[in-house]
């Protein structure tokens, strides 16, 4: 064990070593910030958010046994810090919008073969600004925490169906605005 | 050929249970079927666009200083790590209260099983007792005896009286230790009377056996020693 490496850092900050914390926190705030702002998309919502990550990972450094990396560990209160975010969220009301939202947004569409990349990218960015805050959470969970409808389904408080369509609407939004960028190309 | 639906390809691309049967036939479409094939690779651009999108997400320049400005006064101090005797603490208190549960149980409401020491003591202080009380009842008969010849005026019995007296004072000691004030407040009563027998030279204006027999009857004795040495009997009895 390096003196600076995360178990380390870890036994200091459980005697007290602010700094030691500090350290951890430097290393690792890009990762958890990034996991915060890809359930959320908000990025001030994501400061919050992985602020609160790292206060709960403080207070619960006793707990870290060494089984597993810090950063695995550290992942995992993180993602459960954003979805107590995306809960709160859902409880102020901002999901009761989901279904007019979605069907605002719900447009079939068959993006062309000749449509470049970064046309591509530039599509789904902006219709990843247009999820709803569960649909944003249910596609991050999904694709890239590769998450199990069913533990979404959990994770969220909601059910396997409602995870089901609201995955099914974010794509079709991401396709929808594919359609448009396409429609406007001379 | 029927095509799988958009919502069928997500599922399969990511792997979600649709049963092998439909699997099976959405995995065969997207290998045969050209027009599944372009949407499946569509649909594999898309989402590898989103991961593209959504990995990129730094924070922003100043955000660091941010947060850590703000989560730096809410950082009370860490808690020292248990001890690993802590961890058996709990393990040990409540081991502990089962073995004293155990013992007040065993006590209180299971048929007590002496020990042999046990046994050998009860054994011992019951022989110590029994033989003391063969010895008083033997005491008590002679001088049962001894008082009656006092009683009846009859002589010659001042040896046995001298022997009685020093006895009788032992036993007395001996109740009082025993815890029977009552034989030993009778002994300590008989002890004069018992010693003017022993001193008895046939003078009655100085007292020997005449005072005797006038206390013996008096004081009734006679009926008090044998009520008194039926009570040292077989089943003991405390007075």
């Amino acid at each position: 064990m390096s003196p600076d490496s995360d178990s380390a850092l870890v036994e200091r900050a459980r005697c007290g070593d602010v700094r030691a914390f500090q350290c951890l926190f430097e290393r690792h705030l890009r990762a958890v910030y990034a996991v915060c702002l890809r359930l959320l998309g908000d990025p001030a919502l994501a400061e919050d958010a992985a602020q609160e990550a790292f206060l709960k990972a403080h207070r619960r450094l006793d707990q870290f046994d060494g089984r597993a990396a810090f950063q695995t560990w550290l992942h995992r209160i993180t993602l459960n810090t954003a979805i107590e975010f995306v809960r709160r969220r859902r409880g102020g009301g901002d999901f009761a919008d989901d279904a007019a939202l979605a069907d605002a947004h719900d447009h079939q569409a068959d993006p062309s073969v000749g449509i470049s990349q970064a046309e591509i990218v530039r599509g789904v960015s902006s219709a990843l600004q247009q999820l709803t805050s569960l649909e944003r959470s249910v596609f991050v969970l999904r694709h890239l925490e590769q998450r199990s409808l069913g533990e979404i389904a959990q994770l969220l408080s909601s059910n396997v169906n409602a995870c089901k369509q609201a995955i099914f609407r974010a794509v079709r939004k991401m396709r929808a605005q594919l359609a448009h960028l396409e429609a406007s190309v001379p | 050929m029927n095509q799988p639906s958009d919502d069928e390809l997500l599922m399969f691309h990511f792997g979600e249970d649709l049963g092998p049967e439909r699997m099976a036939w959405i995995a065969a479409a997207v290998a045969d079927d050209p027009n599944t094939t372009r949407r499946y690779v569509e649909l594999r651009r898309l989402l590898d666009a989103s991961t593209t999108l959504l990995s990129a997400t730094e924070p922003g320049p100043d955000a660091a200083d941010r947060i850590w400005r703000q989560l730096r006064p809410q950082l009370a101090p860490a808690r020292r790590p248990r001890p690993v005797w802590f961890e058996w603490l709990l393990p040990g208190l409540a081991l502990a209260a089962s073995i004293g549960l155990g013992i007040v149980i065993g006590r209180n409401w299971l048929a007590p099983t002496p020990t042999l020491e046990e046994t050998r003591l009860t054994l011992d202080a019951n022989a110590g007792d029994r033989v003391l009380a063969a010895h008083l009842a033997r005491h008590l008969s002679q001088t049962e005896r001894l008082l009656r010849v006092a009683e009846n005026g009859e002589v010659g019995s001042e040896q046995l009286a001298a022997t009685l007296v020093e006895g009788n004072r032992l036993y007395a000691a001996a109740a009082t230790r025993a815890g029977k004030p009552a034989l030993a407040q009778f002994l300590t009563e008989l002890e004069p009377v018992l010693r003017e027998l022993a001193n008895d030279d046939g003078d009655n204006a100085l007292g020997g056996a005449g005072v005797a027999r006038e206390q013996i009857r008096s004081r009734d004795l006679i009926y008090r020693l044998q009520a008194l040495a039926a009570l040292q009997s077989p089943t003991p009895q405390r007075l």
